[in-house]
């Protein structure tokens, strides 16, 4: 395989691994809820940024806060679920927009408040270490986050499959009508899925922080890619947007490398637009759904 | 008899007086037309982008520009006439800042807007000023293509992309070539910038001046200033094998991009950086090792520049300025402080009191009129470089012709300029370390 070749493609699986975690629980929360969470990037920035303070006040390694930010990012989810989004469920579909889209805003302008323009940068224990196979080359905090993406990743596919709990958030999914004549707690199981949805945002970004470095909008570029993997992956459809955030990320990186640079995010909102016009129910909906 | 006499005296009396009278009124009216009031105060408004991605460096210039205010407030104002400052966000979106310029003009009653940072911004920024005839004083933004239309009210005292390229080039041709052991003509050039207004228009101009100079441009690549990953940008660098890489990015994108770099193992005798690559945030992700021997060009970091040029005065103040912001900022009062200091230093100690003087006004002519009579040499404003704008009879107008760029290098954690030689701090040195010496 040609270094350059290997090279871009390896890193597009990376930022690949990035898109479908944010992805992945953006389309938990939608497909559960029906609600699209305006606030998915602003909520990656928030552990971004909680992950530099665990790591200025600790002095420990980034990485060992990813249970720290993920619990506490979930728990965040679970409460704005609670207290804002439970509120408006049933009501026109804009005022379920603009509370998540108002939860985005505030969120930037509190980090902005509280932490300033400043670009802070955090280095792991592996901050400086490099793979190198035949020329090709990947930094260990990529190779790190590819492989932390997919551990999450599997994770979550066995929890919703496998587990009681997973069941019944499909089974809201599908029918919260028929869930909660079975007995099941439908807005308990809103909340937790709420809280999954951002727990995933939480480890993204612990693996994003040693990568990225920290600035108050650091989660709006995955939080805007987050809606087209959504799409591509099919409206709540979990495997699926694992599969297109992945397949958007090398396709954004070779064509970055082969055609051109300056247009390789405009590709990106192309297939958006593609995907819309002529398969609006999704690329990869074959797959497991929770809807 | 005596009557009669006396009666033509009265009446020749009357008709003096009348005359008098006329002619009172005359002296009166035309003079209180030719000498208005004087204001009673000058109203500035700054616009910069303090949230959102320009937030980090558009502070910075804002504190500049709002330090010199506040000084020339606490000594007298403008001839004892107070500036009243007002604040305004552009939120680093252009759309942002037009609106924002609407409403200081509109709410505030501003008379100079000082702003913008960002090129996109000014662009959209200066339409509204001249639409209402306020003064857009711009000290930070490069682009060209901000006053392509020719506004009248536009009056820049940064350089544009072109006194980068310019630098550039001069630092190329007399010393990194020599240094590199090469001809001019041989180096292999790579030029790659981000796709934003700032960083598109100093790309083009170093790959346009190259061009016509006859030097090897091996690589010109340009990415979106959105990207997050910027390892197809590095592949593609390196593999053109560059000996000096000229890079213009912005402050996120610059920490990607070095970090990038490291990973691919990209090594290049030179990088001449920009934006972010002379930025507190570079040093603070890389460490003094990490990042020495990179050059960066700008306008001068005040607080790594060499001030015995300065005119006594401007020297001074210049250390108490640095001092002050280094001191309210946590960080050196760098390129862009130094951009809001030197602009708005030369508008409050120029432009206004010379506008007070001649038209007893801050109008927007009043200003205008003042600033074509400006003609300050080097060493009179604390960047360094002169201020002579051109008019508006110029191809380009309100533009600074004795603006200039310099090259600063990072060497030993500090950013020092080292070319050209009267400004210089430290001496510059070449080829930097690859990664694996660092």
């Amino acid at each position: 395989m040609p270094p350059m070749f290997g090279s871009a493609l390896i890193s597009g699986l990376v930022i690949g691994g990035f898109y479908s975690l944010v992805g992945a629980g953006l389309n938990l929360i939608f497909g559960v809820i029906k609600i699209i969470n305006f606030a998915q990037g602003a909520m990656l920035t928030i552990g971004a940024y909680l992950t530099y303070w665990f790591v200025i006040t600790t002095k420990l390694d980034p990485y060992l806060a990813l249970p720290f930010v993920a619990l506490v990012l979930a728990f965040f989810g679970f409460i704005i679920q609670k207290t804002l989004i439970n509120r408006v469920l049933g009501q026109e579909r804009t005022s379920q927009l603009l509370i998540t889209f108002g939860i985005a805003l505030a969120i930037q302008n509190t980090t902005l408040a509280l932490w300033g323009p400043d670009i802070r940068s955090v280095n792991t224990f592996i901050s400086d270490k490099t793979f190198e196979v035949s020329g090709i080359r990947v930094g260990a905090t990529a190779a790190m986050a590819l492989l932390g993406a997919l551990i999450v990743l599997l994770g979550l596919f066995l929890f919703l499959s496998r587990t009681r709990m997973g069941t019944a958030i499909r089974a809201v999914a599908q029918q919260a009508d028929s869930a909660l004549l079975s007995g099941i707690d439908v807005k308990k199981v809103y909340a937790i899925a709420f809280a999954i949805g951002s727990g995933l945002v939480g480890v993204a970004s612990v693996l994003i922080v040693p990568i990225y470095d920290v600035y108050p909008l650091v989660g709006e570029h995955f939080g805007i890619i987050s809606f087209i993997v959504v799409v591509l992956g099919g409206l709540g459809n979990i495997q699926g947007a694992a599969i297109a955030g992945v397949f958007l990320g090398v396709i954004q990186n070779l064509f970055a490398v082969y055609v051109s640079d300056s247009l390789s995010t405009a590709i990106l909102f192309f297939i958006f637009l593609i995907t819309l016009l002529f398969r609006p129910q999704g690329i990869f909906v074959r797959k497991m759904r929770v809807s | 008899m005596l009557r009669k006499v006396i009666t033509v005296k009265s009446k020749v009396s009357r008709i003096f007086a009348l005359i008098a009278v006329i002619a009172l009124a005359f002296t009166v009216v035309p003079s209180s037309m030719a000498a208005p009031a004087k204001p009673k105060e000058v109203r500035i408004g700054l616009l910069f982008p303090t949230t959102g991605a320009f937030a980090l460096l558009g502070t910075d210039q804002m504190t500049g520009a709002e330090m010199v205010l506040k000084w020339a407030n606490a000594n007298g104002g403008i001839n004892g006439v107070p500036i009243k400052i007002f604040y305004g966000d552009s939120k680093s979106n252009a759309a942002e800042g037009a609106t924002a310029a609407q409403r200081m003009i509109d709410n505030d009653k501003v008379d100079i807007i000082i702003g913008s940072y960002s090129s996109g911004i000014a662009q959209a920024v200066m339409p509204v000023a001249q639409r209402n005839n306020v003064i857009l004083w711009e000290v930070g933004a490069v682009s060209p293509t901000v006053n392509s239309q020719g506004y009248s009210n536009f009056l820049r005292t940064v350089g544009v992309s072109k006194t980068y390229a310019a630098a550039d080039y001069d630092f190329v041709t007399k010393f990194l070539a020599k240094k590199l052991g090469k001809k001019a003509t041989d180096l292999r050039i790579a030029i790659a910038n981000n796709n934003g207004a700032f960083a598109a228009s100093v790309g083009d101009a170093v790959n346009d001046l190259f061009v016509a100079k006859g030097l090897k441009v091996v690589a010109k690549e340009v990415y979106p200033s959105t990207s997050t990953d910027l390892t197809p940008l590095v592949l593609k660098l390196k593999a053109a094998t560059p000996d000096v890489l000229f890079l213009t990015p912005d402050a996120p994108d610059s920490l990607l991009f070095w970090k990038t770099a490291k990973t691919q193992d990209f090594n290049v005798s030179a990088l001449v950086g920009s934006s972010g690559i002379g930025g507190a945030g570079f040093v603070a992700a890389f460490g003094a090792t990490g990042v020495e021997g990179v050059y960066d060009v700008e306008a001068p970091a005040l607080a790594s520049m060499n001030t015995s040029g300065l005119k006594s005065r401007v020297a001074d103040l210049t250390a108490q300025w640095v001092k002050e912001f280094g001191a309210a900022m946590g960080h050196p009062c760098a390129v862009h402080c130094g951009d809001g200091i030197g602009g708005t230093y030369t508008l409050v100690t120029d432009v206004l009191p010379r506008a007070l003087r001649t038209s007893n006004s801050f109008s927007a002519s009043a200003i205008i009129s003042s600033a074509s009579k400006t003609n300050i040499q080097d060493g009179g404003t604390p960047q360094g470089f002169g201020v002579q704008f051109t008019g508006t009879n110029s191809a380009t107008v309100g533009e600074n012709t004795k603006a200039k760029s310099v090259i600063m290098q990072w060497q030993s954690g500090a950013l020092k300029v080292v070319w050209p030689s009267n400004l210089a701090t430290s001496t510059p040195f070449a080829p930097m370390k690859t990664w694996d010496q660092r």
